[in-house]
């Protein structure tokens, strides 16, 4: 089952080879098709129909041209590089006292940024001297980081354009145009609301292997530490509807065709969450 | 091996080629039925299809590289069917 998934995902990242591999195929056949009807018809050029298949056959290929592009990667390797140090940085702050979920906070005013708090056990801030670096929220003694997927919301804002939209169907739709359009992670993403808790489906996740690998470990890391995906939707949302995100659960499904991730978030905002 | 699956997870980019191959492919067959091949009114319908899934496809809040190169392919598409346009309305001026 692992080796067909690894095979699912191989074709997922190769597409973009496959979009510019079709079309050189096609642009080469209209360029044979139009010398052919040269050779062939030349007064009778502007109305031959083989004309119009050559003329096809290179507007597709131009449009393929286009949409290709991009270099690949293995998605293996990009799955267990995303997952990197995840396990490491969940033992490391649950050994300092981390418990719980983390709660993505919303940026404070204008040029402000996404933080994570994570919640620290009484105890262990006796242990780790007096107070400094904790941080106080909602009665909650903490800790304050920048999240994992805070570089990565910059670069995204910066290079692709990405704005975050403050209503709550349009930020889905940004959501969803992240991770299907220029992340390419996720063929569809659907997103459902129940009450306070919106749930993301990532069908054919392009970095299944690696969350894979890391859900056989406790889960409770995915909340306590989320990896860069995880948070990057939790950054978007909190940035976008400037509301508390906590990361509920997170589901992956390899017995369908398309290998899929459920992530559930908790939105936490004073006025109620927006519909 | 199929390269994507026929269905619901099947990416935008994959539908818009496909539909953009079916409508090229339908208007190039429906003038050849009706034997009125003519390259430049082909040109005119085909890219008129292209500008509509250019439309359809390009995100709202974001700009992911490949949506830039298509920009470029469509102001190409622009300045041809600009052309066809003009030549067309020659035609018809001179007759």
């Amino acid at each position: 089952m692992f080796g067909n998934s690894v095979l699912v995902k191989d074709v997922l990242v190769k597409r973009c080879d496959r979009y510019r591999l079709s079309s050189f195929i096609l642009i080469g056949f209209a360029a044979l098709l139009f010398f052919a009807v040269l050779l062939t018809d030349p007064l009778g050029i502007m109305r031959n129909s083989f004309t119009l298949l050559s003329a096809t056959s290179f507007i597709g290929g131009a449009f393929l041209f286009a949409l290709g592009g991009g270099r690949s990667v293995d998605a293996r390797l990009a799955g267990w590089l995303s997952m990197q140090g995840i396990s490491t940085l969940g033992h490391i702050i649950h050994d300092l006292g981390g418990h719980g979920a983390a709660v993505f906070l919303p940026p404070n005013g204008e040029g402000g940024e996404v933080m994570q708090f994570i919640p620290t056990q009484p105890a262990s801030q006796s242990f780790l001297g007096d107070g400094g670096g904790f941080a106080c929220h909602n009665g909650i003694t903490g800790t304050l980081y920048r999240p994992l997927a805070g570089p990565m919301i910059e670069v995204l804002k910066r290079e692709d354009g990405l704005t975050l939209p403050s209503e709550y169907s349009l930020l889905m739709v940004a959501v969803r145009e992240v991770c299907e359009d220029v992340l390419s992670i996720a063929d569809r993403v659907d997103v459902r609301q129940e009450g306070d808790t919106v749930t993301f489906t990532l069908h054919n996740y392009l970095l299944f292997p690696g969350c894979a690998s890391l859900r056989e470990r406790p889960s409770e890391l995915c909340a306590l530490c989320p990896c860069s995906i995880c948070g990057l939707i939790a950054c978007m949302v909190a940035e976008g509807l400037k509301c508390e995100v906590c990361l509920d659960q997170v589901i992956l499904d390899d017995t369908s065709r398309s290998h899929c991730m459920q992530i559930s978030y908790i939105l936490k905002k004073s006025e109620g969450v927006p519909t | 091996m199929c390269g994507f699956v026929i269905g619901s997870t099947m990416h935008k980019k994959d539908i818009a080629s496909i539909t953009l191959a079916a409508w090229m492919f339908t208007v190039s067959g429906l003038m050849h039925l009706l034997h009125a091949s003519e390259l430049k009114m082909f040109l005119g319908f085909a890219l008129v299809g292209f500008f509509v899934i250019v439309y359809m496809i390009h995100p709202m809040y974001t700009k992911p590289r490949y949506i830039r190169d298509v920009y470029h392919v469509a102001m190409v598409a622009t300045v041809v069917f600009g052309i066809v346009t003009y030549l067309r309305m020659l035609e018809l001026l001179n007759w």
